[in-house]
């Protein structure tokens, strides 16, 4: 692994003690840059999360509607958006340099695009707040925020899409320089399908941005709702897709380090890239799936895309969580951890890695069964709209991409600032406290969903039916839990880079993180307990689940 | 090595059996899916998202709805009446439909103004979703087979007073 170790870093790199990797210094300052970001989001996003979070539960925190949407609109931009978006920039960076030995190619042009993205997120942020864009981070027309609200949008998606350019770029001229050998890492590929999905998200966003922003200072008349929902879904919904294929590139990441390397010669990356490729093949096909219940659009395009391109969208996550879990318990086995299922008891589970990698998977998993109803053309008549929709991206979002984010970055902080983890036993709790926190979150969104409670709606006390109380007590005491990982979450990575113990010892660096695993002769790394796993979870519940909601709509009134 | 550059021959395996059989098994869990929705509307056409639509300006349903509103205020719909229901920042109109069970009503409903949402929540556990555009009204048939009350919540979200947006369906006996 450590190729370069020992040998002298050319001027303006350094040597990475751990994995021997070169860093060039100028591409190092654009990751952090672009990870302090997507901090400062987080912690954004974070305090309004405390508002909408306790106003939707039982305690009804905010009672001025005004104020509650400020906060909404806050919680929605911030998180759905800007820290997601910040950080796969960083990670695309990070891939795209460090891993293959390359300098960042086009630093100016980065840090343009992170101007540009800073300059647009500071303009909607200070819309939002004054009150003037209460519009949710989709701003739907015919309502209309203020129009600099769509130019600061605008300027952040362009800014999103330059550094995605800039991270082609760099992968190309690494490859032309022969900067590396052989093929891409796993987790660069994964990027770069992740890149490919972000161009479509820019093209889309632009189209649907400028024509709401031409429609806001009254140059277009009237406008098209049907044209701006397909759109715009295109943004909102493709830029999902980058989040998930981010993180499964970071599930693999998790692997491996948290593995010390052992566990990646125990994945099939022939099936990983496979499944990678089939992503941005099914992602635009899938933005059917927001317009199902619209009026305007045919029943042919709704099933097409909504329902069946959907479907298929969900192979590739269900052929990944194999792959990782198989991944894992191949690993296990092959280090003596046998048993169906005694590898899975015996997991390395204080580790945040390796628990990260696997609760993280747990509540994608949860999310993408929940999914399945909804994008189903009759049975999401049941669920549109409802908290069941929020349900499903806290799952797939927070509990997957940003956990995986999170347990990814308790490696990568102390590997780029050479500071010791602040504390590894926080880190331990702040995954669990994170997965506990969303477990709970989520199913009392779906249980809120499922009874029809709205979504986007501050519901006042008067507007509560009596069976909503329960699950908004629940959501409350969730939200609370995760808000209260996510501070520790930001506090240890502040005291690691404030007052982290300066080494550049590698015991030091990952020491706890990196699990000492030796593959022991004559083991035989068998997946059959994950194959099991992933057919009860993936085959059984999920399917019960989808023909559990078509028999419910049989027991409604009769509307066709 | 995920996190390290590889040769093809380093990468590049055969997939294993395990490998296979999974690939398998989510292609035809995907397809089971794919099937179910597209059987399903012919299996049951009373249980569908609504296929009739047109086009109306919002001002004018608003009008429609309103004068709607002003002849059965109060009274029960008689079977054959088309109803108007027009979703308007913040209200419905008409607020309240007094209708019969057994009976298959024509509903139109649009918005007069911004994007809405339909929400129908009764005590009987009933949900049902769909979206209010301005510009595009939907035609559905409703049939109620008991006697109940039903809510009519705006789900997507439209302004300031959106959650109050609440009206009520009464089903006769």
């Amino acid at each position: 692994m450590a190729a370069r170790m020992g040998t002298e870093a050319p001027p303006g790199y350094r040597v990475c003690p751990v994995t021997g990797l070169l860093c060039h210094l100028p591409s190092q300052r654009l990751i952090i840059a672009n990870y302090v970001m997507s901090l400062i989001s987080l912690a954004i996003g974070g305090t309004a999360a405390v508002f909408v979070g306790l106003s939707r539960s039982s305690l009804i925190l905010v009672k001025d509607p005004g104020q509650y949407y400020i906060w909404l609109t806050a919680h929605g931009l911030n998180m759905l958006i800007f820290w997601i978006l910040w950080f796969e920039v960083a990670l695309l960076y990070f891939v795209g340099t460090i891993l293959i030995n390359a300098p960042l190619y086009g630093l100016r042009l980065a840090w343009v695009a992170f101007g540009l993205m800073l300059l647009g997120q500071i303009i909607m942020n200070v819309l939002v707040f004054s009150g003037k864009a209460s519009v949710m981070f989709t701003a739907y027309p015919p309502m209309v925020a203020h129009p600099m609200f769509y130019v600061g949008y605008i300027l952040f998606v362009l800014g999103a899409g330059l550094a995605v350019i800039v991270f082609f770029a760099t992968l190309y001229k690494a490859r032309t320089e022969k900067r590396y050998e052989g093929h891409l890492p796993l987790a660069t590929w994964g990027g770069a399908i992740a890149g490919i999905i972000a161009i479509t998200v820019v093209v889309h966003g632009i189209i649907s941005l400028v024509y709401v922003f031409l429609y806001s200072i009254g140059v277009l008349k009237t406008v098209n709702v049907m044209f701006y929902r397909w759109f715009f879904w295109g943004l909102g919904h493709d830029a999902q897709y980058v989040n998930v294929v981010a993180m499964v590139a970071v599930w693999y990441a998790l692997l491996t380090l948290a593995s010390g390397y052992v566990a990646a010669n125990f994945i099939n990356e022939k099936y990983a890239r496979l499944a990678f490729v089939l992503y941005p093949i099914f992602v635009v096909p899938g933005i059917g799936h927001h317009i199902l219940v619209d009026p305007g659009f045919s029943v042919a395009l709704k099933q097409a895309s909504g329902s069946v391109g959907s479907h298929f969208l969900s192979v590739p996550s269900m052929l990944h969580a194999f792959a990782l879990l198989g991944g894992t318990e191949a690993v296990m086995r092959a280090t003596g951890r046998t048993g169906l299922f005694g590898w899975l008891a015996r997991l390395p589970w204080k580790n945040p890695g390796f628990s990260g990698l696997i609760l993280s998977m747990i509540l994608f998993g949860l999310g993408g069964i929940v999914a399945q109803p909804q994008t189903t053309l009759q049975p999401n008549l049941l669920f549109h709209n409802t908290l069941w929709v929020p349900a499903h991206f806290h799952w797939t979002v927070v509990g997957g991409t940003t956990l995986a984010f999170m347990a990814l970055s308790y490696y990568v902080v102390p590997l780029l600032t050479l500071r010791k983890l602040y504390s590894l036993n926080i880190a331990r709790l702040q995954i669990y406290l994170a997965f506990i926190g969303i477990l709970i979150l989520g199913a009392s969104m779906a249980w809120l969903g499922w009874l029809g409670a709205p979504r986007r709606t501050l519901l006042l006390e008067n507007l509560v039916r009596s069976e909503w109380w329960t699950p908004m007590t629940l959501l409350g005491i969730g939200a609370v839990i995760f808000i209260v990982s996510g501070v520790l979450y930001l506090v240890n990575i502040l005291l690691t880079v404030l007052a982290g113990k300066k080494t550049t010892n590698p015991l030091e660096l990952v020491g706890g993180l990196v699990e000492q695993l030796e593959v022991k002769e004559g083991a035989i790394p068998k997946k059959t307990g994950s194959l099991i796993i992933v057919f009860i979870f993936l085959g059984i519940v999920l399917l019960s689940l989808y023909f559990a909601s078509f028999i419910r709509l049989e027991s409604l009134p009769e509307i066709w | 090595m995920a996190i390290f550059p590889r040769k093809l021959e380093e990468w590049y395996k055969p997939l294993a059996s395990v490998d296979k059989t999974w690939i398998a098994a989510s292609v035809v869990i995907a397809l089971v899916m794919a099937t179910t929705t597209l059987a399903w509307s012919f299996a049951d056409p009373s249980h569908q998202v609504p296929t009739e639509t047109f086009e109306v300006a919002p001002a004018e349903f608003r009008e429609m709805a309103s004068s709607f509103a002003d002849k059965y205020r109060g009274s029960t719909i008689p079977e054959g009446t088309e109803i108007y229901l027009a979703a308007v920042q913040w209200a419905w109109i008409p607020k309240e439909l007094r209708l019969k069970a057994g009976v298959t009503y024509k509903v139109v409903i649009s918005s007069g103004d911004v994007l809405h949402g339909f929400s129908l929540i009764g005590d009987d556990g009933t949900v049902y979703n769909l979206m209010v555009m301005p510009g595009m009204a939907y035609v559905m048939y409703i049939k109620f087979d008991k006697p109940g009350v039903y809510e009519i919540r705006c789900n997507e979200f439209c302004g300031l007073g959106h959650q109050g947006m609440v009206g009520r369906i009464i089903v006769e006996g």
